[in-house]
């Protein structure tokens, strides 16, 4: 019978499982170095409760993504900065070593124009509809899981996701995605 | 490619951190880990959610065909036929059938014979059974566990491949200077749920006012239950909130002693007064026992009672029926693009859309995750817990 989370071995299970992808998901927000210290305190928060939650029942992620949620609401502000940063310079603090001029390629010219109207839509975003729609984007949970990961109800996931998108379409020119749809880019 | 794909796209350059990179967390952690291991009484952990699986399919469905993936309410109809297990079913008393059933457990528990709290060295023999559905459990299907625990948590034995294991936890005395609730909150063991049940008022307002305030003192009601064998979402009301606190201690006692009798009746009847309480009877725990299901979300999550004793013998959880449907993978673009289409005319018709969504689960171009409603998919029970003079007793 494999040991709870009181075992060294299992905690460390726990983040060997989960650390990597956690890590990334807030380095695409918040930059790697804020990545390290989040996502070391989010793994020790979850030790300290761990006896609030069973491990055999649920995937842990929705458990962890809503910690981090919790620990990254601190830098929301943080993140609003450098996504407008972005958006007026085309170069993203958050990849700090990615210094690629616009001009050097047409098409990334172009990619580029798209991403700099999406930062712009991002920190347009309030804080609690940014964190769903990019848990859903980026972290791939269920609206269940995200409904657990934010203690929100899933009508209010949808509502906020609802919302999020429509907003990021209007920055993005109106863009239908079901428009988009009948010229598919596969 | 649809507003979504571009926010998946955006920043998808940033790399996953190598192991050099977690390794200073890693270390971090398993330096606090190992000072610090406390005492977790709670159902044993044995498998984790096969998610990753889940995500990864998503992943290859996203890739072969664009990715689709709509939550859809389904019509109640198509699971009232035949759904035994329907929380919504006859079976599913109103609040007033529940509010006399926890009155009556109250009674009963109430001429229950009043044990002494038990030295915190006291070994106790757990041995608990499981339902998993697959998917939601791994190993799916009926597992059983055996444990032996010291009523303060301090101790924990198990067998390994036959050898006898003992482990000493820092977790049992260190709860110095704290209240009961509050030693509950830093560590659930037998001992603080008993402490922490004795500890509350017998007046059902008081009692779950001083629920509600360990509930905040812990950081809010998610924080305590979202995600456990309690309850398998977040509570909605304040109602919910309290219900779930009480039966994460009427459930931690139960892996001890049970609670004081007095104090044990207290938390049935404040429970009686949580407005939207149901319970359920005629059904059957994960050990084989006839029990009585208590909720407050619907019989979604259920506190399960002995139907004579009204002592807590299990918990189990029910499917919402309410989940993501996801493409089939191998459909044609083109095929992809005209339900997206269609899926996007019904606009703000959502019984309509459901209804399509229903019609592409049963033509096979889509899947859908969850269960119907009522399906059970986690139930857990306590086969026998006593007290024994040392740890492999039986």
């Amino acid at each position: 019978m494999q040991r709870s989370l009181q075992d060294a071995e299992a905690f460390a299970g726990l983040y060997d499982r989960h650390a990597a992808a956690l890590h990334r998901y807030v380095a695409r927000r918040l930059g790697d170095s804020a990545a390290d210290d989040i996502v070391a305190e989010a793994f020790l928060d979850a030790f300290r409760r761990r006896h609030k939650y069973d491990f055999r029942v649920r995937d842990a992620r929705p458990w962890l993504y809503g910690i981090a949620a919790n620990l990254m609401g601190k830098h929301s502000r943080a993140e609003v900065r450098m996504l407008r940063a972005y958006a007026r310079t085309g170069r993203d603090p958050v990849r700090a070593g990615d210094a690629v001029s616009g001009a050097e390629i047409d098409g990334r010219l172009s990619a580029q124009a798209i991403q700099r109207d999406l930062a712009a839509a991002l920190a347009a975003l309030a804080a609690a509809d940014r964190d769903v729609l990019l848990m859903v984007a980026w972290a791939d949970l269920s609206y269940r899981e995200v409904a657990a990961a934010l203690h929100i109800p899933v009508g209010t996931v949808r509502s906020r996701l609802h919302r999020a998108r429509a907003k990021v379409r209007t920055a993005l020119g109106g863009y239908d995605p079901t428009a988009l749809r009948e010229e598919p880019v596969q | 490619v649809t507003d979504l794909d571009l926010i998946r796209d955006f920043r998808a350059d940033v790399p996953t951190p190598d192991d050099a990179r977690l390794a200073a967390g890693r270390a971090q952690l398993l330096t606090i880990v190992r000072a610090e291991r406390r005492f977790r009484h709670r159902p044993r952990s044995r498998s984790w959610r096969l998610a990753g699986l889940v995500a990864t399919a998503a992943a290859a469905v996203a890739i072969a065909v664009g990715f689709l993936v709509v939550s859809a309410t389904r019509p109640a109809a198509r699971h009232m036929a035949g759904a035994a297990a329907s929380p919504s079913a006859s079976s599913v008393s109103p609040a007033e059938t529940a509010a006399r059933i926890l009155m009556t457990a109250a009674s009963t528990v109430t001429r229950a014979p009043v044990k002494s709290e038990p030295v915190p060295g006291q070994w106790i023999y757990h041995k608990t059974v499981q339902y998993g559905r697959p998917g939601v459990v791994s190993p799916a299907g009926v597992s059983t566990g055996e444990e032996w625990v010291t009523f303060a948590g301090s101790r924990t034995a198990y067998y390994r491949g036959g050898q006898l294991i003992v482990h000493d936890t820092a977790g049992g005395a260190r709860a110095t200077g704290l209240s009961p609730m509050a030693a509950f909150n830093a560590n659930a063991t037998p001992k603080t749920a008993y402490d922490a049940i004795a500890s509350l008022p017998t007046a059902p307002d008081a009692l779950l006012a001083a629920v509600g305030h360990a509930i905040a003192q812990d950081g809010g009601i998610a924080n305590v239950t979202a995600g456990s064998p309690v309850s398998a979402v977040a509570p909605k009301t304040k109602g919910q909130g309290e219900f779930n606190y009480l039966v994460l201690l009427l459930w931690n006692a139960a892996g001890g002693v049970g609670a004081p009798p007095a104090a044990q009746a207290a938390a049935y009847r404040a429970m009686a007064t949580i407005p939207g309480v149901t319970t359920q009877q005629g059904i059957t725990d994960a050990a084989g026992a006839k029990a009585i299901g208590v909720s407050a979300d619907g019989g979604y999550d259920q506190l399960l009672l002995d139907p004579v004793t009204y002592q807590v013998t299990g918990l189990r959880q029910l499917s919402t029926g309410i989940g993501p449907i996801t493409l089939a993978p191998g459909l044609s673009p083109a095929a992809v693009n005209q339900i997206s289409a269609k899926i996007a005319s019904f606009r703000g018709n959502i019984a309509a859309r459901d209804k399509y969504l229903q019609e592409l689960v049963a033509k096979h171009q889509a899947i859908e995750r969850e269960p119907p409603r009522g399906t059970l998919d986690l139930s857990l029970a306590y086969a026998a817990v006593m007290e024994v003079a040392n740890p492999g007793a039986r």
